[in-house]
């Protein structure tokens, strides 16, 4: 099996008026300490879960409705997610998701109907984590066994023993004492599995992507080889389909919109409120797509492609990230686990080559600055203007589960390499350069 | 981005076109300026403390300019003073609501703002004390000014030559000619002693001051021309590190702006910001009997005896020997530097990638982190993001130092004497102990004015602050954060109290250690330019 992270989001619109009392239930639901009606902690594959209404907006002068979004980030086969969800948190699930269209009033009693309505209301998105094929035990496990090495070296220093000894012999020591404690450990003996080649390829996304560019690849070869007139007309509607496609996106971004002013401080310290904790926060903000029928589909397929094959840019402090369109393609949701309070995270995006994707990504929605082309100038000409408009579509995330709140991504990632570093044969300078991780 | 002799001009031309409208404080530190106090103020009768106001700007308020009218360059003053309003004090002036909703929010809430929680009406929500590490003994209502108890609407800073010719300035400015304020606090400076400018743990301080283009140390030869900072960094109305003009507060375009600057990009709004900043002052005590006996008995690192293993792990805290000389150009002693160099390093360019020469939790790699490799970015991605969170410091230290000429060694003489270095010699791999309660307020005695200049308050001061300070994850790192100017460990990072040094091959790692510092007062401010003051008051 797999430990492939992944997305899933569904995105289902309220009842009428059941807004405040789902608000409510969201409140209580992320406070509730005795975990009797969701228990996400308990799940084994749930990363990252986040509740939140996204509330009505105005897409050129039609009204988006009320709408609920979960989004999970989650490690492995999604059936599992699905199975794992359900037997941690069916009740809670069936609590929130009755205030929902479609859901019927008595509630789903059986765990397949539930699967079925949460399938059904699915969205795909643009979809990345930065530790990918970490499980969320592994981290846990992986936390621990690099505090006890830490506590076993202050040891060893406190005793002067590792005066004259060289790296080897050092690690080899810590060797001794964490085989010692086996029972406790039993993780550290042999490296962990690594999100592989033969890992991501169990992603049918992946695979079947590759296999229709095999097949092209194939065919254009053939193509080449046999038939050079053919190989030459279809090169040639080949590049008026990339052309067409260019133009199309050129006419979309050539739009002129007005860039969001700044939104009411109490709505910012609203939002900023619900995310200050020290090291992993959440965030979510939902605005309605730019106008043009061409842009609506341009973009969805624009994410599609860009999920299928990879391209979400690197995003440094981002734990997971998504971005996706609901609303028959209206609005743009995006949301994302990361590493720092809400304001700086959102500045981060301005630093280095990111504002460039951030165009692309955030340019279609609505009082976001225009960029030329989807590429540059935008957030990097206005920066103010792009704070703005992130402030003012920012939703408060009601409901929110974090598997590990006080590690970043580069943390998790460190002690994976100190775990799969520890038995493994080194030399000097080999094991010098391990044991500079802790 | 080199900075070409016709930029140069420009810019230099736009900045010395308006230093008659800023305030001093902005171009210069006032090195030979050596005392200096700043007075903290209410509002009580807002006609009178405008006339008084009116009297400052007409007859005392110092301006940037440096040359006269022929082009040729004045001496420097030998006096100055300065005046900065709270948003509270705006508002107290009588400032229209809609004019004051024009500031940057961090600047409106203030420093200490706090407001009930929705979910617990009997909570309150502390999101700049929160992010700032204004908790436990650092938290506001312990403070001594800027908090409820003691809030402040205003700032006088005087500067003078001596002690002496600052109580005559302060006679003749403030005490016989006020009227209309009630002062809250008067934060006193030590009075510099020539060529020392040390804090009070003995270690140089306002080094790595950056270099903004248009002003004369722009213009020096041994210049690195890629480190200069565009002047909207610390001015409001001119152009930032994004090529931009940060958020600055507006006015109608009417006949009472008529002294103001158009607002860039709006023929109808008048910028009140132009010349103008941003001005974050916190006291800061220093606990230096505490540090000195912490690193004199835990010390872990290299040397001939206990002073020299303290002063080392001193060192490493700070990143610097206390003489100024940065440990990544002299990591095992201080030497072999020319003054220039002090500020002309980086951390990946100089070979330090992992800290082994200055610590990757030192105090100034993680205030100015230079190349330092911040999360998934490259080296020259890095020290382009450490250059958009500067800030200019205009800071000084307050109360009678151990030593008169801030020798370590004196310093820790001085320290082995007191009562606090025998509880560490008792308790010496314990914890902190002795310490004063979290509800207790500190006792002021000595420490720094920290004072910084900015355009940005959330972008530079409190990105700093909470990202690169407060964050135990700065670097990579586990469970540590700054070690000077953080509160550890806190209700959020249990953890969060120790710091790291790497070495060769093991690196020390020191726990439980505790606060050397506690914030005593704080506020922000906005320091506006002549014109904008003129506004403000009349």
């Amino acid at each position: 099996m797999h430990r492939i992270h992944s997305g899933f989001t569904v995105a289902v619109a309220i009842k009428n008026g059941e807004s405040g009392r789902l608000k409510a239930l969201l409140k209580q639901l992320n406070k509730d300490e005795s975990k009797s009606l969701v228990d996400f902690a308990g799940s084994e594959t749930a990363l990252f879960v986040s509740g939140v209404i996204l509330p009505a907006q105005n897409y050129h002068g039609e009204m988006l409705p009320e709408t609920f979004v979960l989004a999970t980030t989650f490690c492995g086969p999604f059936s599992r997610h699905l199975d794992d969800l359900l037997r941690t948190s069916k009740r809670g699930l069936c609590e929130i998701f009755r205030h929902c269209e479609g859901f019927p009033e008595n509630g789903l009693a059986r765990d397949i109907d539930l699967a079925g309505y949460l399938r059904s209301h699915k969205y795909r998105s643009a979809f990345k984590s930065r530790y990918s094929g970490i499980t969320k035990k592994d981290v846990q496990e992986e936390k621990v066994l690099r505090r006890q090495i830490e506590t076993y070296l202050d040891k060893l220093r406190g005793l002067n023993v590792l005066d004259g000894l060289s790296p080897k012999s050092i690690k080899a020591l810590i060797q001794r004492h964490i085989k010692t404690h086996a029972t406790k450990f039993n993780c550290a003996d042999r490296p962990a599995r690594s999100a592989n080649f033969q890992e991501i390829l169990s992603t049918w996304r992946v695979a079947v992507f590759l296999m229709v560019f095999e097949f092209f690849l194939f065919l254009v070869i053939a193509l080449l080889v046999t038939y050079y007139i053919c190989f030459c007309t279809l090169f040639f509607i080949g590049f008026l389909l990339i052309t067409m496609a260019v133009g199309f996106g050129f006419y979309i971004a050539s739009k002129k919109s007005v860039t969001a002013s700044r939104p009411p401080d109490s709505h910012v310290r609203r939002i900023t409120a619900t995310q200050l904790h020290p090291v992993i926060n959440e965030m979510t903000a939902a605005a309605p797509l730019k106008k043009g029928q061409l842009r609506k589909y341009f973009y969805a397929f624009a994410l599609r492609v860009i999920s299928i094959a990879g391209l979400i840019m690197d995003i440094p402090t981002v734990s997971s990230i998504r971005w996706l369109v609901v609303d028959k393609r209206r609005r743009l949701v995006f949301l994302s686990n990361y590493a720092n309070t809400t304001d700086f995270y959102v500045r981060d995006f301005l630093n280095g080559t990111t504002p460039k994707g951030i165009n692309f990504m955030f340019s279609n929605g609505m009082g976001f600055p225009d960029a030329v082309f989807f590429y540059s100038g935008g957030v990097m000409t206005d920066p103010e203007g792009y704070m703005n408009v992130i402030h003012t579509h920012q939703h408060v995330t009601d409901l929110w589960y974090a598997h590990e709140q006080s590690l970043t991504v580069d943390n998790i990632n460190k002690n994976r390499k100190i775990r799969d570093g520890l038995f493994k044969r080194m030399s000097d300078k080999e094991a010098k350069e391990w044991l500079r991780l802790f | 981005m080199s900075y070409s002799i016709k930029e140069r001009q420009v810019v230099t031309g736009l900045v010395d076109r308006e230093r008659s409208d800023m305030q001093g404080l902005i171009a210069r530190g006032y090195n030979n300026l050596n005392s200096a106090t700043y007075i903290l103020l209410q509002i009580e009768e807002v006609i009178s403390a405008r006339a008084y106001f009116n009297y400052l700007i007409d007859n005392h308020i110092t301006s940037a300019v440096n040359k006269n009218a022929e082009g040729e360059k004045i001496k420097e003053p030998d006096c100055a003073v300065h005046l900065a309003f709270t948003s509270r004090g705006l508002r107290n002036l009588g400032l229209h609501k809609d004019i004051i909703d024009t500031f940057s929010r961090e600047f409106l809430e203030g420093m200490d703002y706090s407001y009930p929680d929705p979910d617990h009406p009997s909570a309150r929500i502390k999101e700049r004390s929160s992010l700032l590490g204004d908790t436990k003994q650092n938290k506001p209502a312990n403070w001594h000014w800027g908090n409820d108890e003691h809030p402040v609407d205003c700032m006088i800073m005087l500067y003078a030559t001596n002690d002496a010719k600052l109580y005559e300035l302060a006679y003749d400015v403030y005490l016989s000619k006020q009227h209309g304020l009630i002062q809250v606090h008067e934060a006193k400076t030590n009075e510099y002693v020539r060529d020392i400018s040390k804090e009070h743990f003995g270690f140089q301080d306002g080094i790595s001051q950056p270099i903004i283009k248009g002003f004369s140390q722009s213009d020096l030869k041994n210049i690195d021309t890629d480190k200069l900072v565009n002047p909207g960094e610390f001015i409001l109305g001119y152009k930032n590190t994004y090529n931009n003009f940060s958020p600055s507060p507006y006015v109608n375009n009417d006949a009472d702006s008529c002294g103001l600057a158009m607002l860039p990009g709006l023929s109808d709004k008048k910028d009140l910001g132009k010349n103008g900043t941003y001005l974050v002052f916190r006291q800061i005590e220093q606990h230096i009997d505490k540090f000195w006996s912490f690193l004199y008995w835990r010390s872990q690192e290299s040397g001939r005896n206990e002073d020299e293993k303290a002063i080392r792990l001193a060192a490493k805290m700070i990143g610097r020997w206390p003489d100024g000389r940065p440990l990544v150009t002299c990591p095992e002693r201080p030497d072999l530097v020319d003054a220039h160099m002090f500020n002309n390093f980086n951390y990946v360019g100089g070979d330090d990638e992992f800290g082994l020469k200055c610590p990757l939790g030192a105090h100034i790699r993680r205030t100015n982190p230079r190349d330092q490799v911040h999360t998934g970015r490259n080296a020259k991605d890095s020290d382009e993001m450490s250059g958009k969170h500067r800030m200019l410091r205009r800071g000084r230290i307050y109360g009678e130092p151990l030593d008169r000429e801030m020798r370590v060694n004196a310093i820790l003489d001085e320290v082995k004497k007191s009562p606090e270095f025998n509880r560490w010699r008792n308790h010496g791999c314990g914890s902190e102990k002795g310490s004063t309660g979290e509800n207790e307020k500190t006792e002021i005695n000595r420490g720094l004015h920290f004072i910084c200049l900015v355009s940005d308050i959330a972008r530079q001061f409190e990105f700093v602050q909470n990202v690169w300070a407060n964050t135990s994850t700065f670097a990579d790192l586990c469970n540590e954060v700054d070690p000077i100017i953080s509160p550890r460990p806190t209700k959020d990072q249990p953890d969060c109290h120790e710091f790291t040094t790497p070495q060769d091959v093991v690196r020390n790692r020191y726990t439980n250690v505790p606060e050397f510092t506690t914030v005593v007062g704080g506020a922000y401010f906005f320091m506006p330019g002549i014109n904008a003051l003129r506004y403000l008051v009349k």
